[in-house]
């Protein structure tokens, strides 16, 4: 039996809620043998946020093999990030490890899953560290997460996994949208207001700027024009200016400085790349 | 908190500006200058027109099959296969703040594998 292809477009949304609908709609699509909801445990304050993301560890993550799954924290403490595993990385759902003799219980009252896997094996195509299974080497075995956030009062453990079919544009930030890329094209579903605008300038540049290229993207609703023009009077479009002015400014002065002192700047980046490529090497031996 | 990361950031004198677009390359330089217009406060009414170019239900019905049917590098799960495809005897490799695991044995549920604990 081989899994049913899924599709390598992303939905983007400017909220949660429409996210996760399409998230379960997408799952539905799957026809999954099995859907396992795993529920993370959550001590002190309620989290406000809309997501309900305690430490980077969302809610409750449903795991189904064959799933599109997004990291939502960074593994090894940001040590694996330079491997491919940092917060937003993509992958596919292979399996959920449990002990031996233990398995998923469920609560009799609610019929939910209780307790943890000890990992979850997710398959990260970009992934390049050691490999865990030789015959799969980009397999990955993502463990429980636990944190506690001293500032905000509460603590979570649980997967930092989420469904990957859809999600906010706040949380697409620095995603490429392309072909080759783990996701290849983009469904847009922006509101027809300029409300969201309003409260976070930049939110359609950010959402149109993921894709390569224009016939990547597609718009599921029409935009308001008001919207795409409200961006130019937008109350704070000046600070934004008289801010880039300043760095310009500054930016000019520090490479004349650089000039004047003989500073090679390509020099400096030759040398930040060369330590970048050989930290995986001390990562590893850490 | 806001404040002192504020002053920190407006602290630093040396900046260099990186002004060089990597996603988009130079073949949509119309997807550039309009984005470029958008970030900066300047969008005109024809981006807002070639935005709704865009529209789901102004593709053609051959645009959109192709756009939906991407498919996914496949990904075969067959349960035999996964059995077979583990090394004999299994493989141990720990992750940095990974538990130890070997690779799975039979088949627990239909999508669980089981793990047996491992003496390091």
């Amino acid at each position: 039996m081989t899994m049913r292809a899924l599709r390598r477009y992303i939905t983007l949304y400017e909220t949660w809620a429409p996210a996760h609908q399409e998230n379960r709609r997408r799952l539905a699509m799957l026809h999954a043998p099995a859907v396992m909801p795993v529920r993370s445990e959550t001590q002190g304050r309620r989290p406000t946020g809309e997501d309900k993301d305690v430490c980077q560890l969302p809610e409750t993550v449903l795991l189904a093999r064959g799933a599109r799954v997004v990291l939502t924290k960074n593994q090894g403490r940001g040590k694996l990030t330079c491997y491919g595993l940092n917060n937003g990385a993509i992958g596919t759902l292979i399996a959920v490890l449990y002990k031996q003799g233990e398995g998923p219980t469920a609560e009799p009252a609610t019929g939910r899953v209780v307790g943890f896997p000890e990992a979850v094996v997710v398959d990260f195509p970009h992934y390049s560290g050691p490999a865990w299974d030789p015959a799969h080497p980009t397999w990955v075995p993502v463990p429980v997460n636990e944190g506690f956030d001293r500032l905000k009062g509460h603590g979570r453990k649980g997967l930092p996994l989420r469904l990957g079919y859809a999600t906010v544009v706040h949380k697409a930030q620095g995603m490429s949208i392309g072909d080759g890329k783990p996701i290849e094209r983009l469904r847009l579903c922006l509101a027809n207001s300029v409300n969201m605008e309003a409260s976070n300038l930049g939110l359609l540049y950010v959402a149109l700027s993921r894709v390569e290229k224009f016939m990547h993207l597609v718009l599921v609703d029409a935009v308001d024009q008001r919207r795409v023009l409200y961006v130019n009077q937008h109350p704070s479009m000046p600070g934004r200016h008289a801010e880039e002015r300043r760095l310009q400014a500054l930016s000019a002065a520090t490479v004349a400085a650089a000039l004047e002192r003989d500073l090679d700047y390509a020099a400096l980046l030759r040398e930040h790349v060369c330590w970048m490529r050989r930290r995986p090497a001390a990562v590893a031996a850490y | 908190m806001y404040a002192t990361g504020f002053n920190v950031y407006r602290s630093f004198n040396d900046c260099v500006l990186l002004d060089e677009t990597m996603r988009q390359g130079r073949e949509e330089a119309e997807l550039l200058s309009q984005l470029l217009r958008i970030r900066t406060g300047h969008a005109t009414q024809g981006d807002w027109q070639q935005l709704l170019g865009r529209l789901e239900s102004r593709q053609t019905e051959g645009f959109m099959r192709e756009f939906y049917s991407r498919s996914n590098r496949a990904v075969c799960l067959d349960r035999a296969r996964a059995t077979r495809a583990r090394p004999c005897p299994c493989i141990v490799y720990a992750h940095m703040d990974m538990v130890y695991l070997l690779a799975p044995t039979p088949l627990y549920m239909d999508m669980v594998y089981l793990l047996a604990p491992t003496p390091l």
